[in-house]
């Protein structure tokens, strides 16, 4: 009706310049009405007028042929009122998981609209798929299959940002096929192939950038693997003659395992190589400075930690903690004092803040204690214990903890005789939770975990 | 007349038109979230009106009522009124315009919607044919038997 209205109102300004003016009003070069009458702005080139039907007003056909004797070669039309931007719909309007509908005027078939779906776009929603989502759809076609190997979905993947580490433990039935622990999902996956060689017997001593390290129990090779795809590497040999327990630390290069890692080993008596997984090779870049003693009491039970480019070991004799900087390539040591009645302490990180966890037994009493590191004054400080009901289970028993993972949530395992205690803590929510035992596929007996490392997963670290 | 112009440049006005002629007055500090038309008016200063030929006006209302609101509690509740179709819709808008914060909250509802369902419904939903043979889908059904578990029924 709108459009009828402009319409009248065309034709009694044409009707106007009739009487107006006796010589040709429309000519071909310059088909000058009123602009008022435009509703839609020409187009700046041509102005087109197209044949116009209209059997409710006779006057209009009398004008149209009036318009089509004088310029043959053109016609006109009355475009579409412009319309004015949408006024907000109300609520009510708009119900939950309805289409906005189909009423447009570039209808859009809704399967071709995925056929012609960017990959780049496809792979950015992928990327943020929890991991067990992506590995059931590789199934889906080829293409999700092979993203992997692409460069632009690694790309899209280092843009997530890391939520919880795994776990990976080592089960006391089969040493190599470990069990994964999804925190966020508080389930244990039992993959079916081993990332690593059966033949080998290998401890996991440390990770970083997705990636974990592995040393034999002879402390001869290193092995460095992504638990989540089978990417395995061997590093090449060390040069040492004597096999002696070593501590182990790993820092990447970048954000992420893509731009590189470093694995530092030392020993005892000093001795120390770091390996560059760019030049793959092991580098012995000079000696331990006078100012660090010897030998090193290092606390194997304790993961290294890593800060940006720099390592921390925890040592006794004197207690506290040495550090290297893979960057710098120095040595520093920091004397800090243990707490008392301490057993099975281990070092761990949150957000650039060194902690401690360790056992305190007092009398026949046990509990889980976590310690901050006052960079000012080099003294521990108690910031948490674990809840007390949970330490009475340990209540004149003898206990055993390891720590599995050493950076923002940490896996405690807790052992006494016929006792094996999961428990997970969160370094910046203080929070503990229990952990459900490890079962494997068709198995009844829960698992004993007390060997394992946190690693965040990365589908694209590659070893 | 420049300076009067940057004075005036943060309640200046700007007019966008989806691709089915709707028009949307926008004030300048919204429309710069989009990347593709701050390049525009980067390379053209004086344009007052900026096409955006690859999306409806629908689309374009709801991208536009995003950026004004945009927080933690919006996002949430943002994506929750749209079906599969409008998410797929809104991303490719929002990847046009490269708008990164709301390709952001769409990827990761799109993902949410689809992480505990099965490939065949994944297939269905994206319309993808499924190219794999059959050893080859039964090989990586086993190898991740791990992942199929508590899988939402089709």
């Amino acid at each position: 009706m709108e459009g009828l209205a402009m319409l009248k109102y065309l034709i009694s300004q044409l009707h106007q310049l009739f009487h107006d003016s006796s010589s040709i009003l429309l000519q071909q070069q310059q088909p000058s009405l009123p602009t008022t009458i435009f509703l839609h702005p020409p187009p700046p080139t041509t102005t087109r007028w197209t044949s116009f039907d209209s059997e409710e007003d006779s006057s209009v056909d009398d004008c149209c042929d009036l318009v089509m004797a004088a310029g043959k070669s053109h016609s006109f039309r009355i475009s579409e009122p412009l319309k004015p931007p949408p006024a907000k719909k109300p609520r009510k309007d708009r119900s939950r998981g309805k289409s906005l509908g189909r009423s447009c005027s570039s209808e859009v078939m809704e399967q071709e609209i995925w056929k012609d779906f960017p990959e780049d776009l496809f792979e950015a929603v992928i990327a943020r798929l929890p991991i067990a989502a992506f590995f059931r759809f590789r199934s889906v076609c080829r293409q999700w299959d092979s993203l992997l190997a692409s460069q632009s979905f690694s790309q899209h993947c280092a843009q997530v940002p890391q939520e919880n580490p795994w776990f990976y433990t080592i089960t006391h039935e089969n040493v190599n096929s470990g069990a994964m622990y999804d925190p966020s999902l508080k389930k244990w996956h039992h993959p079916s192939i081993s990332p690593l060689p059966t033949k080998l017997i290998v401890l996991p001593v440390a990770s970083a950038g997705g990636l974990v390290c592995f040393l034999d129990i002879g402390h001869r090779n290193f092995y460095v693997c992504n638990p989540l795809t089978q990417s395995f590497k061997e590093l090449p040999a060390r040069s040492v003659k004597v096999w002696s327990r070593v501590a182990v630390g790993m820092t990447v290069n970048g954000n992420s395992a893509g731009s590189g890692y470093k694995i530092l080993w030392v020993g005892c008596n000093g001795e120390y190589e770091v390996y560059d997984s760019v030049k793959n090779s092991w580098n012995r870049p000079g000696n331990i400075p006078g100012s660090v003693k010897l030998p090193l009491s290092l606390n194997f039970r304790s993961q290294a930690v890593a800060i940006d480019s720099t390592l921390y070991f925890m040592r006794s004799d004197p207690e506290g903690v040495v550090s290297y900087d893979v960057a710098t390539r120095v040595w520093k040591q920091y004397i800090i004092p243990a707490p008392l009645h301490l057993t099975d302490h281990t070092l761990a990180e949150y957000d650039g803040q060194i902690m401690l966890v360790g056992l305190l037994t007092k009398n026949a009493a046990t509990c889980v204690c976590i310690w901050e590191l006052q960079k000012m004054t080099l003294l521990w400080k108690e910031v948490d214990r674990m809840p007390n009901i949970w330490c009475l289970d340990f209540y004149g028993k003898h206990v055993r903890m390891t720590c599995l993972g050493n950076k923002g949530l940490l896996m405690l395992s807790l052992r006494s005789k016929q006792m094996n205690r999961l428990v997970t803590y969160n370094i910046a929510r203080k929070e503990w939770l229990k952990v459900p035992g490890c079962v494997v596929p068709h198995g009844k007996k829960r698992q004993w975990i007390a060997c394992g490392t946190a690693f965040y997963p990365c589908l694209t670290a590659v070893a | 007349m420049a300076e009067e112009k940057s004075q005036a440049s943060s309640s200046k006005m700007l007019t966008l038109k989806a691709s089915d002629g709707v028009l949307f007055e926008v004030e300048l500090n919204i429309a710069k979230e989009m990347k593709t038309v701050q390049a525009y008016i980067d390379d053209c200063e004086d344009i007052e009106t900026i096409p955006i030929p690859n999306v409806l006006g629908k689309h374009l209302a709801i991208v536009i009522e995003y950026i004004k609101k945009t927080n933690e509690e919006y996002d949430a509740e943002f994506e929750k009124q749209w079906n599969m179709d409008d998410l797929q819709l809104l991303l490719l808008a929002a990847n046009y315009l490269n708008i990164s914060g709301l390709q952001e909250c769409l990827c990761k509802a799109i993902a949410k919607r689809i992480e505990n369902k099965s490939p065949e419904y994944v297939r269905k939903v994206f319309n993808i044919e499924n190219d794999h043979s059959p050893e080859e889908e039964a090989k990586l059904r086993k190898e991740y038997k791990w992942a199929f578990e508590g899988v939402d029924k089709d």
